[in-house]
């Protein structure tokens, strides 16, 4: 008995302990990262000034009790179906329903991302919450059926017996047996809803961006307190309304003071999300994470009287194939130069209007006329960066070379990006070979130096090498620059390389999808972020240097002269640019795929 | 009976967003090359792979999974009961993705747990990026899975009937063993089913927590979609993938069916 | 201490010493104390609540004693777990297993003690059929009847040739034709194997019928533990005699010492009872077939108030004096309210109660 309670709060105490460190670091001063530093709220004031989050979180909400409340109705319906039906029937009915249970997510998500463009269903929070339906229907069902087969018939009879009409026998017998089952497969659907990011991310179009989804995007790009903020916050509302059913008999004052106070914290971010926005105009953004700050946003917004609907997504992987399945309404996207080829091949790309981007002259030259868009007809740059090296001076006495990666004297001190173009790039810059190759004995030679370089790799992680570096779980990482510059200002010791063989410069751009609802807003956008007050703060904000050269010219010294951010000229002409390699991708995923999956 | 046909709307919802989308991406594979593309040497080992990890994930999540619930059952007087079971859920209600950065944060070098076993004696400074950390999160992430239905299953078993159990002479573990599981199977196999089926197309808790030192089926099947811009091939391992882990259930079903007799 | 070992003429015994239980702070049985000789069928009988089912699981072993001690077969089992104990139970609910069929639920425990195949499959259907259920070895608990599910119960706890049968309330699902008959197959079947029963019950007919002695119980204490006759003809206390349905119940007080025992004046008439406390208020106890009418005939005189008919007995409300005495008469005798009528009644049928 002893053995089984110590084993119980044992078990509480594993659940518990990630969400406890969570809601104490939510109020710590310093990044998730660093020690406790509090107590502070202001993680919770970013959290309610930062629309984009709000927006997502009123989203989920919406999805959440949306689905819900379908999949009730759905699942009950059928639960009392399969009851009345013989016994063959509920068998074949119970299977019919066990078939989604078995189907993981990523087959929900990509057979609905297929169904929807095929049938031209624009993508939105509709298309969300329909799948959300689906995916969580069965497990409502089995839930409710569990109760509904529990139900004694007698009681329905008496019912009908003492003179109720079959509404009345459902809705003052049936329905309040059934509560307790209705509550439990409500709370499930609910949880499964507010929690699901593979589908959704499948199906997410213009709007439709969930918390999941912000949140994962942000991984990408290191996760920041505002989203612990977010999550203490929703557990609170929650834990409250949980408690609040649960004493719902027995203290039912208590109870309603607890409903009350949990409904207040769900309100605060539709209310939120709903008062930050102005006017009638609106603009669909869809950027990559962290690469507008919310400040930006609301800038915007005053000036314009519009309001801004941004999306994000964490790869360029994730963009192509909204955007060539059909714009699902955006206005302005954020593509990375290798991938404006084949959006401007597929036509999904509206040609710029010059004469309204007034400040396009800001930029600096080398930037424009590039080869991924000779005359900038598509596209401007918006921000840059490089892949180097991040190393922990303290450790490592110096870095030049890409060979640092490859030193046996850091085993299991070096991160990889888990990326197979930028993997492909590490070898093919050693080898002095293009990066952009589909030489089949090039990139077998270069496959042939990851598999070597496997054992000495402590993880591939393009998520948050910037805290490995940082925590000092490694001394040595393949990094993005962004990232990289924004700890430097609270950790010096960390130092950025750009190697002596080149590095990989990625440009991403922003452009205008044709049959974009509000090109005229759109082109005022791109207008406004190359004014340079606004590059630079969007350079401030991201990490990510700008391509306006006035705008770099209102930076502090520190950021402005910050090699990481701003290599030299000699360091610049080393940098080579991604390109679209079209069907080599094919090929390239194949031999990361096989790096990965050895030993 | 009228009645039966309430089971029509979710009928026609599971046809139109279930079936139909199935049947397209089936389509979209078309006949052929793309299936024998499957049988590379390696996908088979990525998939097997996948498959090994889903089943440690299930056994391991069930050997510690029916005890809590057999505690909740039988140390938990009623009407604590229910607050317990709501503990259990209440970290269900952050997002996953939030707990497994939590997790990272805990296991790295100056994390709260590395800190712990230092404490302890251990030599090791850190388990992010290690086995021990995917076995954590994976443990950490499908566990409330394996105690919900396994414990909703216990709890309808009658006290007499282990009574009579022990009446009879049977020890406690033999109780266990031929009255309590056996009785309790559907929700063993509820739970087995809840976790399995995610944890095999599972792509978080490796890359976040083991460093993506490994491939899984659900990352191979997401990068078909995505970097290697072949849905075709996609498609047909999303298929593969689900009638394996449906046919897999059946068979399992009829296995405990066959033991029980 | 020398070890105790288990004689044949003792197996089958079953004593209970000063035993005591409580459920959290609440006392359930409080120093109970009994003795059942080997071959007795012993019925626990009273109320919900009375402690009877605690006792049998705590002979059984499924709960713990607090205090007392309990032997079996001569053997201390006071701290033994409940599978080594040589008893077994018949559960109120049956608690068939649901995943076994009937000749599983039965053959349960022989696997468990890992007998020979064989020897199962003889054992089983042998047993089997001394509870008339043959040819349903392959059912499952929910394909068969109550009154065969019961049957099974009985098999699956007879199979393992138990020292003492204990059954918790076995009949208490049957409807009543099928109770009866349950009833005097247990008596017989208990005849046969010569194995102890102790049975609890609240139904009074069953514990009568069935029993070789009755443990009347209260509220955690035994209240008279005898043959069923003396338990009906002389209950020892107000409360057995409610129980056993003696319906007059009269308060007296003593006036002194008679010939064969306290003289009691009960108002209307004077009666010597043995066994009375010389207190000076007690209660009488007289069941009301002891009471004979005659419409003639001098002595105690009434007047008859109310007739019920009651099929095997006419039962009649007689005014005597200050009090109302019932009195149970053979419906052949014709009897109407307001007949005067004189009351015969054998003076040693007088009850004293203790209160």
């Amino acid at each position: 008995m002893k053995g089984l309670k110590a084993l119980l709060v044992a078990t509480l105490l594993f659940l518990h302990l990630p969400v406890l460190a969570l809601a104490v670091f939510s109020f710590s001063r310093s990044r998730l990262s660093a020690s406790f530093d509090g107590p502070s709220l202001i993680w919770y004031q970013k959290l309610l000034g930062n629309g984009p989050l709000m927006r997502a979180m009123e989203n989920s909400l919406i999805v959440g009790s949306l689905a819900t409340i379908i999949v009730l109705i759905l699942a009950t319906c059928a639960a009392l179906g399969s009851r009345a039906a013989s016994t063959g029937l509920r068998k074949r009915s119970a299977s019919v329903f066990l078939l989604p249970l078995v189907t993981p997510e990523i087959v929900f998500g990509a057979s609905l991302l297929v169904f929807f463009s095929r049938l031209f269903i624009p993508l939105g929070l509709g298309t969300v919450v329909a799948a959300h339906v689906v995916f969580s229907l069965s497990f409502a069902f089995f839930v409710i059926r569990a109760r509904a087969d529990a139900l004694p018939e007698d009681v329905e009879e008496a019912a009908r017996d003492l003179g109720a009409t079959p509404a009345q026998v459902f809705r003052r017998v049936t329905l309040p047996l059934l509560a307790p089952g209705l509550v439990a497969a409500g709370l499930l659907t609910f949880s499964l809803s507010i929690d699901d990011y593979v589908v959704t991310s499948f199906v997410s179009g213009a709007g439709g961006t969930t918390l999941p989804v912000y949140i994962y995007s942000l991984l990408k790009s290191s996760l920041s307190p505002e989203i612990a903020a977010a999550s203490t916050l929703l557990l609170a509302a929650t834990t409250l309304l949980l408690f609040a059913t649960a004493l719902a008999e027995s203290r039912p004052r208590l109870s309603m003071v607890a409903t009350a106070v949990g409904l207040s914290i769900l309100a605060t971010p539709v209310v939120l999300a709903r008062s930050q926005r102005h006017g009638t105009r609106e603009l669909n953004l869809y950027l990559w994470s962290n690469y507008i700050a919310p400040e930006t946003i609301r800038k915007f917004e005053e000036r314009t009287g519009a309001k801004v609907n941004l999306d994000v997504y964490d790869s360029v992987e994730a963009l192509l194939s909204k955007m060539l399945a059909g714009n699902p309404g955006y206005d302005v996207i954020c593509p990375t130069s290798y991938a404006l080829a084949p959006l401007i091949q597929a036509g999904v790309l509206a040609e710029l209007d010059h004469d309204r981007l007034s400040h396009l002259g800001n930029t600096a030259a080398e930037f424009l006329g590039q080869d991924w868009d000779g005359e900038n007809r598509f596209s401007i740059p918006y921000l840059w960066g490089v892949t180097g090296i991040a190393s922990d001076s303290r450790r490592v006495a110096s870095v030049d070379s890409w060979n640092a990666l490859l030193d046996p004297q850091w085993k299991g001190r070096i991160l990889m990006l888990d990326d197979a173009r930028e993997a492909i790039a590490f070898g093919a810059l050693l080898l002095g070979a293009d990066p952009n190759t589909r030489d089949r004995p090039t990139l077998a030679r270069i496959q042939k130096i990851l598999i070597d370089q496997k054992p000495l790799v402590r993880a591939y992680d393009s998520a948050s090498f910037d805290d490995a570096i940082l925590s000092g779980e490694v001394a040595l990482a393949q990094s993005w620059s962004g990232q990289i510059a924004k700890i430097m200002k609270e950790a010096p010791w960390v130092r950025f390389t750009i190697p002596r063989e080149g590095a990989m410069l990625f440009v991403d751009n922003l452009a205008i999808p044709k049959n974009a609802p509000h090109a005229d807003l759109a082109h005022e956008f791109l207008d406004f972020v190359m004014e340079p007050e606004i590059a630079a703060e969007i350079c401030l904000t991201t990490g990510y240097s700008t391509p306006s050269l006035a705008g770099r010219n209102l930076l502090p010294a520190a950021v402005g002269g910050n090699r990481a951010m701003f290599p030299s000229e000699a360091e610049m002409k080393q940098l080579r640019a991604f390109k679209d390699i079209g069907e080599g991708a094919v090929l390239h995923n194949r031999l990361w795929t096989e790096v990965k999956s050895g030993r | 009976m009228k009645t039966r046909r309430l089971l029509v709307p979710a009928f026609a919802t599971i046809i139109v967003l279930f079936a139909a989308p199935q049947a397209m991406l089936l389509s979209l594979t078309g006949a052929g090359p793309v299936w024998f593309r499957l049988l590379d040497p390696l996908y088979a080992a990525i998939f097997w792979r996948s498959v090994l990890m889903a089943l440690g994930t299930t056994l391991s999540t069930l050997l510690i999974g029916f005890p809590v619930a057999w505690a909740l059952v039988r140390a938990v007087p009623e009407r604590f009961r229910r607050a317990f079971l709501l503990l259990i859920t209440l970290p269900l209600w952050t997002s996953v993705l939030v707990k497994l950065y939590a997790w990272v944060f805990l296991l790295r070098s100056g994390g709260l747990l590395s800190q712990w076993l230092a404490f302890f004696g251990s030599d090791s400074p850190s388990l992010l990026y290690t086995t021990t950390a995917v076995a954590i999160g994976q443990l950490y992430v499908e566990l409330p899975y394996m105690i919900l239905p396994v414990y909703a299953s216990l709890e309808r078993i009658d006290r007499s009937l282990i009574d009579a159990a022990h009446d009879l002479g049977a020890s406690s573990v033999t109780t266990l063993a031929r009255v309590v599981i056996p009785i309790a199977s559907p929700g063993i196999v509820a739970g087995c089913v809840l976790v399995f089926v995610p944890s095999l197309g599972s792509v978080l808790v490796p890359d976040l927590l083991g460093g993506a030192k490994t491939a899984w089926v659900g990352t191979l099947i997401t990068s078909q979609f995505g970097a290697a811009r072949d849905p075709a091939l996609g498609s047909a391992m999303a298929f593969t993938l689900s009638v394996v882990t449906l046919g897999a259930f059946l068979l399992f079903g009829r296995f405990l069916a066959k033991a029980q007799e | 201490m020398s070890l105790q070992i288990s004689r044949p003429q003792n197996r089958g015994s079953l004593l209970v010493d000063s035993v005591s239980k409580k459920h959290g702070a609440v006392p359930v049985l409080e120093e109970v104390s009994l003795e059942v000789r080997p071959g007795e069928f012993v019925t626990l009988l009273g109320p919900s609540g009375c402690g009877k089912t605690t006792l049998l699981r705590l002979v059984a072993g499924l709960d713990e004693v607090d205090v007392g001690r309990i032997v079996i077969s001569g053997n201390d089992v006071t701290s033994m777990k409940p599978h080594l104990r040589p008893v077994h139970t018949v559960f109120q609910s049956y608690a068939l297993f649901p995943h076994l069929t009937v000749f599983e639920n039965v053959a349960f425990g022989l696997r468990i003690r890992d007998r020979p195949e064989a020897e199962i499959g003889s054992r089983v259907s042998r047993v089997l059929s001394a509870v008339h259920l043959e040819g349903l070895d392959s059912r499952t608990p929910s394909e068969i009847s109550g009154g065969q599910g019961q049957r099974v119960a009985l098999a699956r706890a007879l199979v393992l040739e138990p020292d003492i049968l204990l059954l918790d309330e076995p009949l208490a699902a049957l409807d009543a034709q099928l109770r009866s008959a349950m009833r005097s197959e247990l008596v017989q079947l208990q005849r046969s194997l010569g194995i102890t029963f102790v049975l609890v019950t609240h139904d009074l007919e069953e514990a009568i019928e069935c029993s070789s002695r009755i443990a009347v119980m209260r509220e955690g204490r035994i209240a008279q533990f005898a043959e069923p006759e003396a338990i009906f003809e002389h209950p020892a206390s107000v409360y057995v005699a409610r129980l056993v349905g003696m319906e007059n119940i009269l308060e007296g007080r003593t006036t002194g010492m008679g010939a064969s025992g306290a003289r009691v004046d009960l108002g209307f008439t004077q009666i010597e009872v043995p066994g009375v406390s010389p207190e000076t208020v007690v209660k009488i106890g007289l069941h009301g077939e002891h009471i004979a009418l005659s419409r003639t005939g001098g002595g105690l005189r009434g007047t008859i108030v109310d007739v019920r008919y009651l099929g095997e007995a006419t039962r009649c409300q007689v005014r005597v004096g200050e009090s109302l005495l019932v009195a149970n008469v053979s419906p052949k005798e014709v009897v109407k309210a307001g007949d005067v009528v004189s009351l015969d009644i054998d003076p040693s049928c007088w009850v004293a109660l203790a209160p």
